[in-house]
Formats: structure tokens, sequence, C-alpha cells
């Protein structure tokens, strides 16, 4: 028997949590519940089932709580659903989120303005550069700063090609949720080949840390042109395998027509953006209705659906993915050869005290806003992510009850959530 | 069986220790949790997908903890997910092996300051390989599952082990405790 | 802001006539913000939404440790069936910085703004009344703290031993 004190390895995690208070964060109990047999006392009673879970009503009926999550495949993330289930129909609907709260908003406050523009991209971690896009913005406005027209272009080609890459995510993942890993393998050899794009030119693959304020770090190499055009015709060619896979398939369609459906009004209140709103038939893009960098210069359309429902959604978003590409076209079609693609940064980042901005991009999910308030140095005083799938999330909480359990796993597919925004 | 038994020569026999038989077993066939925490997640993500394909290597994605041998933490360890992956972890079977991936899961990363953010999941749970990177190249996390593999098949790997000498230890110290 | 959409007469025009008490000023990248006092705040929003600007973005808080102030902050635009954001508003209500200080919720009015009170509920510690489940969202229940005032004193999660502690435990393995 060894002499080691009861601080050791299996014993810290659950007992020895915050300030030497058993059980008073809410981690795993005091050590008192642990019973003779050394299962806690909340596993011993899981295996066993636990008595309070079917509650009995007064009108007499039976409903199961269920927990979804934090661990759950269909949850993307550390999500957790508490559902109140009347047989398989959705009584109530919880939804529990922080499991990500990674306190970045709390960090950006101690943070100088240049050296968060690489850290924002891990808040949506499946789009960076249009994390960096709305970050850049908004300090950009803070301290008028000029960014050269071959920088913008630069930014635009970067972040559609980063807006596609995520939609391929979502494609695969939603339709894995829904039973299909073919389609998985399928999206996710797509995204592969944005991430050597992302590769070739910024040198990361899934977080370029390429823009800078006032312009970005490096320009296009050589090589970038004729990959860009071969991998956009491959995306257009695979945009076509996937509605030959999914779109018309009885089964997806039964499972996603009619589902989650959201009125327009329902989801301005929401406060929804995003493909979820313009699922419902509100054509709100940012790129149109508060046209940021050179999205004025480009000609494409906003998709959007009829019903609200998680079909249309689906369809919004594949054909985002084709009004992506042809924003791509265009702006490597206009891109100016030479120029400057960094503007002139004074020495010193020096906001005026108490000014703020709200600078606001459309990411993949959405409505993407920053909020600065500067009280005259170089960090931010106070930095607010406006994460669209937070709202977008409670919408599922708004939506879930009378839905199948199935159709909920369906219905928060379709809302494409990135926890790490969600949570910040 | 006739061949085996006929008694001038032996073909197709290959004399081994049971152990490392054994050893090689498990390393071949490292069914991983399906879990992943934050952006280190979609570059698992990416490492089971078409391109990199961890099938390969005999790993297979398994939802539930019960069916799972290796649990990669892929992604920032809050402490409200702490004591959720602890429970994880408890609830896979032994042989287990824990890959930290990415500088978040092992020590913290960019949030290592955060006020919400346990500085590496080695505080909760024995790891056994730590993959840096913010989020490591799938090529990485492959190297870090060859590491494993190795050192499973050399029988090294044995943090779970120690976790259970120390339940152990500890059992006994408390009933020796009841005792006096 | 010149890459702002077109505001000649935004929806919420008229704010000064009907509340009186109100203060208007534009932020430095265009934006109009209206100030108003804590017992006039329900009903402006109230009228805010009545006149149109049906979309709360954000509603935050912002700590003003050296004046003892805490800001809450309200995005608002206005997204008509076209799509079009054709009217915006930042609302401000000023409050003293304590702990539990109350002030109406509009989650009646916006509903998106559930969440967004809960969690400067759980960040700043301002209590909303009215709120239909006012919980805390990011953080454990049980966190005693306001993280994101400006007088959060950081109470990292000690889960673990020192390291000190676990080289020994490795040693005594040997």
């Amino acid at each position: 028997m060894s002499s080691r004190s009861k601080g050791s390895f299996a014993h810290h995690g659950l007992h020895r949590a915050r300030d030497d208070q058993p059980g008073a964060d809410g981690l795993l109990s005091d050590p008192d519940a642990l019973p003779a047999d050394g299962l806690p006392k909340e596993i011993a009673e899981a295996v066993d089932g636990p008595p309070e879970a079917m509650r009995k009503l007064e009108d007499g009926s039976k409903f199961l709580e269920l927990s979804m999550g934090p661990q759950h495949p269909s949850t993307h993330g550390v999500l957790r659903l508490a559902v109140r289930l009347d047989g398989e129909e959705v009584v109530e609907c919880k939804v529990d989120i922080g499991y990500l709260h990674r306190s970045f908003e709390k960090f950006a406050e101690t943070w100088q303005f240049p050296q968060l523009a690489p850290f924002v991209d891990r808040n949506d971690y499946l789009a960076g550069t249009l994390n960096e896009h709305a970050y850049c913005l908004a300090v950009e406005r803070l301290l008028d700063l000029e960014v050269p027209e071959r920088a913008e272009y630069i930014r635009v080609i970067m972040a559609e090609l980063n807006r596609i890459g995520s939609h391929l995510i979502w494609f695969g993942t939603f339709a894995m949720d829904l039973g299909a890993t073919t389609a998985f393998l399928w999206a996710f050899e797509g995204r592969e080949r944005i991430y050597d794009l992302n590769e070739v030119v910024t040198g990361g693959r899934m977080f370029p840390q390429f823009f800078r304020l006032g312009g970005v770090r490096n320009d296009f190499p050589q090589e970038f042109f004729p990959m860009v055009e071969k991998t956009l015709a491959e995306i257009e060619a695979s945009l076509e395998k996937f509605h030959g896979l999914v779109t018309g398939n009885p089964i997806f369609e039964a499972r996603t027509k009619g589902i989650g459906r959201l009125s327009a009004e329902e989801a301005i209140a929401f406060g929804c953006s995003g493909a979820v709103l313009r699922a419902t038939g509100v054509p709100y893009d940012v790129r149109k209705a508060d046209p940021y960098s050179i999205y004025d210069r480009f000609e494409f359309d906003v998709p959007v659906g009829e019903n609200g429902d998680v079909y249309d959604r689906y369809i919004v978003r594949m054909r985002e993915m084709e009004e992506s590409i042809k924003i791509v076209r265009q702006a490597l079609k206009e891109y100016p050869r030479k120029g400057p693609i960094m503007g002139k940064l004074p020495r010193r980042l020096k906001p005026p005290r108490g000014a703020e901005v709200y600078a606001h991009v459309e990411s993949p999910r959405g409505d993407l806003g920053v909020y600065i308030v500067s009280d005259g140095t170089d960090q931010p005083y106070r930095l607010k992510w406006r994460a669209p799938s937070f709202s977008n999330l409670y919408a599922v909480q708004r939506l879930a009850p009378g839905l199948m359990v199935a159709d909920l796993v369906a219905l928060v597919g379709s809302v494409d959530i990135v926890l790490g925004e969600v949570d910040r | 069986m006739e061949r085996l038994t006929s008694g001038d020569e032996l073909p197709g026999i290959l004399t081994t220790r049971l152990e490392r038989m054994v050893n090689w077993a498990r390393k071949s066939s490292l069914w991983y949790l399906l879990f992943g925490l934050a952006c280190c997640a979609i570059e698992m993500m990416a490492t089971g997908a078409s391109r990199y394909d961890f099938d390969r290597f005999g790993m297979i994605f398994r939802a539930s903890p019960r069916q799972a041998d290796l649990m990669i933490v892929a992604g920032t360890v809050t402490a409200k997910m702490a004591p959720r992956i602890k429970r994880l972890y408890d609830q896979m079977a032994e042989p287990r092996w824990v890959i930290a991936m990415g500088a978040c899961a092992s020590n913290g990363g960019p949030y290592h300051q955060g006020y919400n953010v346990v500085d590496g999941v080695d505080k909760l749970i024995p790891v056994d390989v730590y993959v840096p990177g913010c989020p490591p190249r799938p090529e990485a996390l492959l190297y870090g599952v060859l590491k494993l593999q190795e050192r499973i098949a050399k029988g090294e790997s044995r943090g779970y082990r120690l976790l259970a000498e120390d339940v152990q230890d500890d059992r006994s110290q408390e009933k020796e405790a009841e005792r006096v | 802001m010149s890459s702002g959409p077109q505001m000649s007469q935004p929806v919420w025009h008229g704010v000064e006539a009907a509340f009186p008490a109100v203060e208007l000023s534009t932020t430095k990248d265009g934006w109009p913000v209206a100030t108003v006092p804590r017992d006039q705040y329900a009903g402006l929003c109230r009228w805010l939404k009545e006149k149109g600007l049906n979309f709360l973005a954000s509603l935050t808080a912002v700590h003003y440790l050296d004046d003892g102030e805490m800001h809450v902050v309200l995005h608002l635009y206005r997204i008509d069936a076209r799509g079009k954001m054709d009217s915006r508003l930042v609302l401000k209500v000023k409050l003293p910085d304590a702990v539990g200080e109350e002030l109406p919720s509009v989650a009646s009015i916006w509903p998106a703004a559930e969440w967004h009170e809960r969690e400067v509920f759980d960040m700043f510690g301002i209590r909303f009344t009215g709120h239909p489940d006012l919980r805390r969202i990011l953080m454990e229940a049980d966190y005693e703290a306001h993280p994101l005032r400006k007088d959060f004193v950081d109470r990292k999660p000690n889960l673990g031993v020192s390291r000190e502690t676990l080289a020994k435990d490795a040693a005594s393995k040997r």
C-alpha cells in the first residue's frame, strides 16, 4: 500500500473540484456519495435505471426524461438537449449550452487588437476567415483603416471558398444524422479540396489566420489560380452528385419535408438569420442588406425557401454553394493583379476613447456581428460576439415540442450550429 | 489439422508469447469513441473521412463508450464538461487509452488562462499520447495513433492500470482507516 | 458610414416627441444610439417594436467600473419581407453596477431576448424581471461569480493536483 495522499490521481478530478468544496460546483458530487462498490451514486443509479426518470403526472400519463448529449453524435459537438418525451413525441425541450464556454469575450479584453485577429478563427471553427472578416471589419471601422482594393478581392475569394467548405461539412454531417454515410465521405472529399486551397494560400488547413487589420497577410501564389478553377469545377460536379444522392431520395424527403416549420414572423422574432431565416422566404442576407467589403460589385442571388422547414433549409444551403462559386468566379475575373495587399497602419493603434462600433457579416450560419467598445487603449474594453448560431439554436428550443425524437435530430442538424460560436 | 500434427514439419506455426499476441490484437483494432469537443473534432472527422481514412489502422468510430477502446479528446475541456468526460472514460471498458488531441486538450492551449477552462485533460484522466497543434493536421493525429500502437504493442501504455491501482489503494486505505 | 443601408426616414422617427427623456447620438460607424432612462426602458421597447424594429440582433452589457455604471446595449434592426434592413438602432440603458440590479425583461417583446438576457444575467448579474426562465446559461448553475464584470476575480477550476504531486505519483510507481 502506498502512502500517497487522498489527492492522488484517481480522485482529484472527481472530488477535489473548485475551492475544496465538494459538490459545490456541480461537478461529480462529494466523496460521501461513493457507495461501497466504488461506483459514484449517479452511475450506480443509471445502471439500475434511475427511479425519477419516469414521472407520473396527475392524469396518469407517463413522461420519459431523456438527456441527449453533451456527448451524442447528432448534437454536433457538446450540446445537451434535456427532452421530456411522451412516447416518442417531444413534450418539452430545454437546450443546455455552455459546455464549450472558453471565456473568449473575457480574453478579448486582455489582448491587443492585432493579436485577436487570428484568435477569432476558433469561434466559428467551421469557417475561420468569416470570423476574421467580421472582426477586421469592426476594428477597421473603429480605427478608420483603409483596406486596399486588391486585399478586398482576396478577402472575398477566401471568405466565399470557406463558406463552400463550411456548407459542405454541414451537408455531410446533416446527411449522416439522417443515416446517409456515403454523403459524409463525399462531402469531406470536397472540403479537403477547399483545405488544399487554404493551404496553398495561407499555410493553414482549418484556421487560415490570414486576415490582418488593414489587409491580408500575403498574396495569392501563382499556382493558386489554375488550382481554384479546377476545384470549383470539381465542386460543381460533386454538387450534382450530392443532389442525385440525397435530394430526390424518398426517405430523405419523408424525414425533412414539413418538419420543424418556422414562419417568417417567428424566425425574425426568434432572432434567426442565415439559411434558417431565408428558408422561410425572407431574403435577408447581410451581403445584400448591409453591403460590406466589395460585395456590391458582384451579381449573385439570395436563395430562399417557402415553407421554412428542414427540407427548405437544405435546399437553400445547397443553392448558396452555387452562388458562392459564382462570386468566386467573378472576383477572380476582376481580380487586380497589381497593387498593395496591406493598407497603411499607424504605428500605434489607438482608437478614440469611448468609441464603439458594430460590424456584421454574413457567415455561413447567418448574421455574425461584432460589437467593440474602446477605452482609448490598444485593447478592446468590451467585445461582444453576436453569434448567429446562438439565436438559431434558440429557435430549436421553441420548435422542438410536438416533434418526434428522430425529427429533433433532423431539426438540430438543419439549423447548422457550431458550439464554439454558441458558447464562445 | 492433419498437416499440423503430421510430425515431419510444422508449416504455418508461429510461436509467440501470449501477451505479445494479445497486445498485437489490441493495437490492431483500436475502436475510438465518437467524441468531439471543439475545433479539433473537425480535424478528427477529416482523419476518419475518405482522404486520410482511419480504417486503414483498424480504427472505427463507436458512438457508445462501452464499445470503445480509445478516447481521442479533441478540443477544449471546460469545467462544465470535465465531469462528463470523466464519466465517459469510466464507462469505457478496460483496456482503454486516451489521446489528447491538440493544444487545448494537452494543456489548455490558447485558452489556458480562461476562467472556465481546464488546463489539459490529463488533470482528469491519464493520457497516453499528446498530439500538439491547433488543430493538429490529420497526419499528426495519425502519427499519434501509430505511436500509441507502438506503445500498446510493447505493453507500455498502462495509464488506465495506474488509475485502477490508485482507486484500489485509496479504497484499502479507507478500509484501514475504518478498522483503526 | 457610406457602406450602411439608406436610412432617410427610420421607422423609429419621432422617438424624441414620444419619449422626451431619450437622448440621441451616433456611434463612430454611423449607428444611431438612443439612451433611455431606466424607468422608460420597457415602454420604449414596446413602442419601438410597434414601430417596426422587429429583429433583436444582440442584447449585451458593458461594465464601466470607474463610473460604477452598467450599460445594457441592444442592437435592433428592422428586416422587412423583402429582406431589406431599412432601419437600425442601438438602445442603451444605464444602471448602477451592483450585482442583482433589476431591469424589466424584453423577452415578451422580442422572444430572441430570452437567451441574451440569460447570458447577461450569467455574465454580469443583472436580474431581468418578468423573464420566463432566468437561469445561468453558460456557466454551471451553482457558479457564484459573474465573469464578464470588470471586478471579476478569476476562480480557475482547480480540478487537478499540482504537477509536483503528479511527478511524485509517477516516481512512486517505479
